[in-house]
């Protein structure tokens, strides 16, 4: 079985013993696991404020997916546990009300598998939902900060409306920077995450007319709405995504020229923090309800539009491949013992993590085992580190930490590893010659190193 | 029966190439010091542990490929074990790996002394810092080689001569292991000569840690 990264602590077990994540204590959909190398991840999240319309949007779009065989024949869709069908069920269950706002408390992703979706081909999503609440009170989010790290796209609601109608007046980069205030306290990289601005509630006043002419001639509306077929849609995918990137800058130059209150400091802001920005707009429900209650019957338009975004951006954002290469003569090592295993919890924040020993081969743990703690009197081991370089692949990252000087580092001064390997030498007086270097004592900072590392 | 490869690599990627009058491979050159940092990053032998290490790079210190040169090229061999350390580390090579006797080490000797052809050029097979090596170390015999007015033959290209003395199995003459080759004369002066066909005997190898002992290998076709 490939090495499978569990969709609720995004760190890797051996799902052959067992299905249940040992950090969360839920079962992990068989599925997800047997089919994870032909049907790969994709993670996603939500994030807006409160009544930015994030469930009723969610509601439409898997509505929407699991219809769409009326476009693509051999395609089908399905919930992978029984938890996201409840709360799929839950999410669509009064036709004429709008759902209720999303529940707060452990950040449990909905799974949804979506097979052969035409030239697009099949995703198993992990769809975290970030309730209101949660976004507004900082803190509120660390319990599941682990999954969040692993997040390809963040489907980022904006609702103009409520920004200009809420009692509570906010701007659209205001809410980046919530965002942003939220990702840095959890440790999280945003550089190169995929942020899919989705202007929701886009059927009220506001956005010019060519705009809402794309919203109101989406061509599978009448298969969100559930209308009986006579046959099935012509669908070009695409010339579909074509006209969709067409929208997304019109979108932007919306938001930049003045459509959108704050909206240039939002793209500036975006861009200075290395996010890659796209725009859409999405209306769940069609029109604005009165009172929590609906005039007609659903008709959603546009809500495949971050889904096929979020498809074709995933991939630009790949995980990082991380070792951990420790000092191997414990007794003389002028760290805490504690210090191995939270520099490798920290590390995991940030991908998948093999922890080495200087002078052996082979790793004494591999990605999702904490490494075992240092043994007093256990075997001193030259250190050395050409072989654990040699059995590495060329997109990995090594941080070596070490207590006296690496007997082969000159070995590959000047080659590829210059620039993929931090050295942290726990003394001052250890001589070692190499670019990327830093001395490290007991009581520094290991988010610097951290930091240092993911820079390479 | 297919022809065996000419060329075939061990555990840590350097080659062996194939000497037909032995009907064996050969490495070619002597056992590196980053060989043997494979061996003791693989082995879970107590015996092979930091101070061991410490004590051979005592003997002869470590040189990295990019600092090689033909005042030092000697330093990028593992020598100072003793014969049986050599041994050990030619099961981790292998079953089929062993210590060359002296009639298998004599009798490439002659077979490539006089054969003038350009070393390999191993097809890409080799690791970065094995492939540095290799070249460093055949620009600096070249150059050793060309002060001494030795012939450019592939028996010089393997530092069979101006090399290090190297452990073959020297059955039937009192004691276990004798000495061959030529070392270069800066790193020891002995008097010895390939040509003549007479090994070197040590008076204690079981137990003299010699900085001027290294060793290669012979991969012996399955019989």
């Amino acid at each position: 079985m490939a090495r499978v990264l569990c969709p609720y602590c995004c760190k890797v077990h051996d799902f052959s013993k067992s299905l249940e994540c040992p950090t969360f204590h839920w079962n992990v959909p068989l599925p997800f696991v047997r089919d994870y190398d032909s049907i790969p991840p994709l993670w996603l999240m939500t994030f807006g404020f409160k009544a930015y319309g994030k469930t009723t949007y969610l509601a439409a779009l898997t509505l929407l997916l699991e219809r769409m065989d009326n476009v693509f024949l051999n395609m089908s869709s399905e919930s992978l546990d029984e938890e996201t069908y409840e709360a799929l069920r839950v999410m669509r269950a009064a036709s004429k009300r709008v759902p209720e706002s999303t529940p707060t408390g452990p950040l449990r992703p909905l799974l949804f598998q979506v097979r052969d979706f035409g030239d697009l081909g099949s995703r198993s999503l992990i769809l975290h939902d970030l309730a209101g609440e949660q976004v507004e009170s900082p803190g509120k989010m660390g319990e599941s900060a682990s999954a969040l790290r692993r997040i390809d796209t963040v489907w980022f609601l904006v609702s103009l409306f409520n920004l200009q109608k809420d009692e509570k007046r906010r701007t659209i980069a205001e809410l980046l920077q919530v965002y942003l205030r939220q990702m840095r306290e959890l440790k999280i990289d945003v550089r190169g995450t995929n942020l899919v601005v989705v202007y929701s509630k886009a059927d009220e006043p506001g956005f010019p007319e060519d705009l809402r002419e794309y919203l109101g001639s989406d061509p599978l509306t009448a298969i969100a709405r559930g209308d009986r077929l006579d046959q099935d849609v012509a669908f070009d995918t695409g010339e579909y995504l074509r006209e969709m990137k067409r929208i997304s800058d019109r979108l932007q130059e919306f938001t930049w020229t003045g459509g959108v209150d704050s909206g240039r400091s939002f793209i500036n802001r975006a861009r200075n923090e290395g996010i890659n920005l796209v725009f859409s707009m999405v209306s769940a429900l069609g029109e604005r309800p009165t009172g929590g209650e609906m005039g007609h019957e659903k008709s959603p338009r546009r809500v495949i539009d971050p889904f096929l975004w979020a498809l074709t951006l995933q991939g630009e954002r790949a995980s990082k491949s991380l070792r951990l290469v420790l000092d191997a003569l414990p007794e003389e090592n002028s760290l805490p013992e504690t210090y191995s295993s939270d520099l490798w919890s920290r590390l995991t924040e940030h991908g998948e993590v093999t922890t080495h020993v200087l002078g052996q081969a082979r790793p004494v743990s591999g990605p999702g085992q904490a490494p075992p703690a240092p043994r007093a009197g256990g075997r001193s081991r030259p250190r050395l580190v050409g072989p654990i370089l040699q059995a590495c692949s060329p997109e990995e990252r090594l941080l070596v930490l070490t207590d006296g000087p690496i007997l082969d580092l000159a070995d590959f001064r000047d080659s590829e590893w210059t620039g993929r390997l931090l050295l942290a030498a726990t003394r001052e007086e250890i001589p070692l010659d190499w670019d990327q270097f830093e001395t490290f004592r007991s009581n520094d900072d290991i988010g610097f190193l951290i930091n240092r590392l993911l820079s390479l | 029966m297919s022809a065996p490869p000419e060329i075939v690599y061990d555990r840590a990627g350097f080659p062996l190439v194939w000497v037909e009058e032995i009907r064996s491979h050969i490495h070619w050159l002597p056992v590196t010091k980053i060989q043997l940092e494979h061996f003791l990053c693989e082995v879970g032998d107590s015996a092979f542990d930091a101070a061991w290490y410490d004590r051979i790079l005592e003997l002869n210190p470590r040189v990295s490929p990019r600092e090689i040169n033909e005042r030092n090229y000697w330093k990028a061999f593992a020598t100072g074990l003793r014969p049986a350390e050599a041994e050990r580390f030619a099961r981790w090579c292998g079953e089929d790996y062993a210590l060359p006797t002296t009639s298998e080490w004599f009798a490439a000797y002659r077979a490539l002394r006089d054969r003038s052809v350009s070393p390999p050029d191993w097809n890409g097979a080799l690791q970065p810092r094995v492939r540095t090596l290799l070249a460093r170390v055949r620009e600096a015999w070249s150059r050793a080689g060309q002060n001494r007015s030795l012939p450019d033959t592939r028996a010089g290209h393997m530092l069979m001569r101006l090399g290090v003395l190297e452990w073959v199995e020297d059955a039937g003459n009192g004691q276990r292991w004798g000495g061959v080759g030529l070392p270069h004369p800066d790193f020891h002066g002995v008097l010895t000569n390939p040509d003549h066909g007479m090994p070197m005997r040590p008076l204690h190898p079981e137990t003299d840690r010699l900085f001027y002992y290294g060793f290669r290998l012979v991969r012996r076709e399955a019989s």
